[in-house]
């Protein structure tokens, strides 16, 4: 990691000219409640202290809602072509907390197999990180993943009159030293932003007692009480997997054009909120009730991955609150988890 | 982002299939056909190579993609081959298939398999319901090619009626073999039929075994499981010494698309054979 | 494989779903291609009675209506119900809201026996209905994708999941957000969120899923201000129909 200040008269410079360098992507005010990552042509448009973001940013722009993987060609001679697409571009203004879970998208699509599709384009995003308020619904400092580590080429801290730049890559080093007035920091400087990640991290308010949940959920597992109680007014839409940074269930799908001559692979996103997830072909459900659905759900964030890749699959960006017309809420159910097991 | 994985220089992807054809097809029964496959690339064919129990997707073009596992032995390297019941869209498609048809197949997948290295001197009794006995099949063939280090081979395998029994010139054959013992049963009868009725859990008992030298098998569908288990527990088999092969929604085979979870793990790839003892604790895997 | 030969045909609706495969542009071509349409009432002028698969759009509204509905399920092999009308009755059902007499006096009066006018039906009330292509009008796309399931030889993937799933993968703020009301968490998707991706709440023109949470829907729009009597407009405008679906079950 290097350490370096860029000061705030020269942000907008080096801003600008990553615009107009590269193929980039921020955050943009999309109507009156939310914000989406959209490419930005201006630097007008970018507006990076956004409260509400419901899309996942980093999720959509590596494993795009629907894509195509395979074509082919069927006649006398079958010929079967992988699609994989990708182009170097900007990923700019993505929070700490939606690092972390692109991180754990990583870690997914390159387990065991490695996906080409998610992995031809993760390798050409530039991430360029920057701090923002945490939301209302934000409990991403239970979690442990207000601060990104790693998963970014740059990230930008700001500090009362100047950025505060970690560089994780020798890419993210080639673009600051090609377009940005930077120098060292020094150790006022590391003073300063030390202060200002403790002064950061007092702001998130929202806390999940996630401590021994692991555990705990075996306990409350059966309780078919509390799981009746907490999903009894689901819609089973999947709007919480949908919008989370995290998930990363798809449905793969054969298709034909109408000429009956060229078809294709693709995926789309899915959820395991519906009830068709676990249907299996002969028509025998696993997991038939909403009941199930959303204890397999809670299981998976919280508790699979603990094992798996040492830790959660949520990284507490709180948009499965904020999407939930049901008003079911992880924070809520996991806290009233916690009473159950004391009680 | 400069990361660790490797650029992918094969042109390929994961999700690629390989193009095959069927070279013949045999009706089971009803609803079940069997289907010879070799690879039309011949290096594909040569180094394709699998355990007992694991499975392949299986692509209709234009039309779907579906698990099955393979039931034939893992020592034939000419071909190999799936037991299909028409039930679902890509199954539906496969039986209408004629020996000829080009396929599209990716695997083997599957990192849980029945483990016949682990089962060597050891007694082996498998359990099998409907067309649960596909893929044991692939297990029961490897034994016998390999018989002199297996100990008994005991095959309790259930059908709905006489009609339905899949592999029956196997079964048969199986009947007359004295290396291997079948109980077969199945739940409703016709005139013809001679043998047990009733499900495959009331045969089990009457079967000897020492429960620190025998291994069991079980496949079957979802209902089978609880009710096969607890009489094999009863024989006090160890758990770790029980395998069971789960069907679950397996529609990437790599362990991406998350559909086949069985609480922590998931099938298709910690699966599709897993020990009683691995998802002892898993409440929805049984 | 021979083309399939398909009848389009129209009963009592707008005829929007019909327009709707003419306005299929780009496809149209390869559409023709892939089947014979051998009768179309908004588009063609030859008539055949000699088909495998039927196109059904509109409601049963008329004993004309009736006699014609079942012939058709006397020739075709597979019938497709297009739009709502033709699946669960439509906006044509709100008709019966009225009592059929009363409603017939209201539009027709004293030359009201004229008219054969009968209860609103969809299509599976007369005769057995194999997909159903739902909305108003259908979607297009949707129609394309029966048709090509159909001559490939597989079941048509027909969404039981809320229209909420299509409108996250769009990536629309939802339109409560934005202090409007939406019937999407309950009607089935399939539309790709047509309605809120231009802004606008889910007038539920598909009808509902498999199993909808009706209760956490009327408190969720009660809760938006929406008194009892609304929340019953709200479902009855495509869900009036009270042979199955939404208003059976909420009533």
């Amino acid at each position: 990691m290097l350490y370096k200040i860029l000061k705030k008269e020269n942000y907008t410079d080096f801003v600008e000219k990553l615009i107009s360098e590269y193929e980039f992507i921020g955050p943009k005010k999309k109507d009156k409640v939310f914000h989406d990552f959209v490419p930005i042509k201006d630097l007008r448009e970018l507006d990076t202290d956004y409260k509400k973001t419901t899309i996942a940013p980093a999720k959509k722009l590596l494993f795009p809602p629907t894509e195509e993987l395979v074509e082919y060609e069927v006649g006398d001679v079958i010929k079967v072509k992988p699609l994989v697409e990708s182009s170097e571009k900007i990923l700019f203004g993505i929070d700490a907390c939606d690092i972390n879970g692109m991180n754990f998208m990583d870690w997914i699509f390159s387990t065991e197999f490695i996906d080409e599709n998610y992995f031809a384009k993760r390798r050409k995003l530039i991430v360029i990180g920057k701090d923002r308020e945490p939301s209302e619904t934000c409990f991403a400092l239970s979690m442990g993943a207000e601060y990104a580590k790693d998963g970014f080429d740059i990230f930008l801290t700001e500090l009362e009159d100047r950025y505060f730049l970690r560089i994780a890559t020798s890419k993210g080093n080639e673009i600051t030293e090609k377009f940005a007035r930077i120098q060292d920091a020094t150790d006022s400087d590391f003073r300063d932003y030390d202060k200002f990640m403790d002064d950061y991290r007092s702001k998130f308010k929202l806390k999940i007692n996630i401590d021994n949940f692991y555990d705990d959920f075996e306990f409350i597992y059966s309780n078919e009480k509390y799981w009746e109680e907490a999903s009894k007014n689901c819609y089973s839409c999947g709007s919480c997997n949908l919008v989370c940074p995290t998930c990363f269930c798809f449905n793969v799908k054969d298709d034909m054009q109408l000429n009956l001559k060229v078809g294709n692979k693709m995926r789309e996103w899915d959820s395991c909120m519906i009830p068709e997830y676990g249907l299996v072909a002969g028509g025998h459900n696993f997991r038939p009730t909403k009941e199930n659905r959303l204890k397999q759900r809670y299981r998976c964030k919280l508790k699979t991955f603990v094992d798996k890749y040492g830790k959660y699959a949520c990284v507490g960006c709180g948009r499965c609150i904020e999407a939930c017309l049901a008003k079911i809420n992880i924070v809520e159910d996991v806290n009233s988890v916690k009473k159950e097991v004391s009680a | 982002m400069v990361l660790d994985i490797k650029e992918n220089k094969s042109k390929s992807t994961i999700y690629v299939p390989d193009i095959a054809t069927i070279k013949k097809v045999e009706k089971l029964s009803p609803i079940e056909k069997l289907f010879t496959i070799v690879f039309d690339d011949p290096k594909k064919q040569e180094e394709f190579s699998f355990r007992p129990g694991q499975f392949v997707e299986l692509t209709v073009f234009g039309l779907g993609e579906a698990p099955f596992s393979i039931p034939s032995s893992p020592n034939n390297k000419k071909c190999f081959q799936l037991c299909v019941r028409d039930i679902g869209n890509v199954s539906g498609a496969l039986h209408r298939m004629d020996a000829g048809s080009k396929i599209g197949i990716r695997g083997p997948f599957g990192k849980g398999y029945f483990p016949y290295d682990k089962m060597r001197n050891q007694n082996i009794l498998i359990v099998a319901g409907g067309l649960g006995l596909a893929p044991v099949m692939s297990l029961i063939d490897y034994i016998l090619e390999d018989r002199k280090n297996y100990k008994e081979l005991n095959l309790v395998y259930g059908a709905l009626d006489p009609e339905s029994i899949i592999f029956k010139d196997r079964v048969k054959e199986f009947e007359k073999r004295k290396d291997i013992d079948i109980h077969l049963t199945v739940d409703n009868t016709d005139a013809s039929w001679k043998g047990n009725v009733g499900v495959v859990t009331k045969l089990i008992p009457a079967i000897e075994c020492v429960p620190e030298e025998t291994f069991a098998v079980v496949c079957g569908p979802p209902v089978m499981y609880k009710f096969v288990v607890k009489e094999l527990e009863k024989k006090n088999l160890r758990p770790e010494n029980i395998y069971l092969s789960l069907e679950r929604r397996m529609e990437c085979g790599v362990g991406k698309c998350n559909h086949c979870h069985i609480g922590d793990k998931l099938a298709c790839v910690d699966g599709p054979v897993f020990s009683l003892w691995e998802i002892r604790n898993l409440k929805e895997a049984i | 494989m021979s083309k399939p030969k398909v009848g389009i045909f129209g009963f009592t609706g707008c005829g929007g779903c019909q327009l709707e495969i003419l306005n299929l542009e780009n496809y149209i071509l390869d559409l023709v291609g892939a089947i014979d349409i051998v009768h179309f009432t908004e588009a063609i002028t030859e008539h055949s009675d000699n088909y495998d698969i039927a196109l059904v759009e509109g409601a049963i509204t008329t004993k004309h209506g009736v006699e014609r509905i079942e012939k058709i399920g006397n020739i075709a092999k597979i019938i497709v119900a297009i739009g709502s009308c033709a699946c669960n009755g439509g906006l044509n059902c709100l008709k019966d809201l009225y009592g059929l007499e009363k409603a017939k006096e209201l539009v027709y009066g004293d030359k009201k026996d004229w008219i054969g006018s009968i209860e609103v039906k969809p299509v599976d009330a007369y005769v057995k209905v194999d997909y159903y292509a739902r909305g108003c009008p259908a979607n297009r796309f949707e129609i394309v994708d029966i048709i090509k399931a159909l001559i490939v030889g597989k079941k048509p993937e027909i969404p039981n999941y809320p229209v909420c799933v299509e409108c996250k993968r769009n990536g629309n703020t939802c339109v409560y957000e934005l202090g409007m009301t939406c019937m999407g968490p309950v009607i089935r998707a399939g539309c790709n969120s047509r309605c809120p991706n231009s802004g606008a709440g889910c007038d539920g023109c598909r009808g509902p899923i498999d199993d909808p949470n009706i209760n956490a829907e009327k408190d969720l729009l009660a809760e938006y201000g929406l008194t009892v009597e609304d929340i019953m407009q709200q479902f009855s405008l495509y869900n009036a129909y009270r042979g199955k679906g939404i208003k059976q079950k909420i009533m």
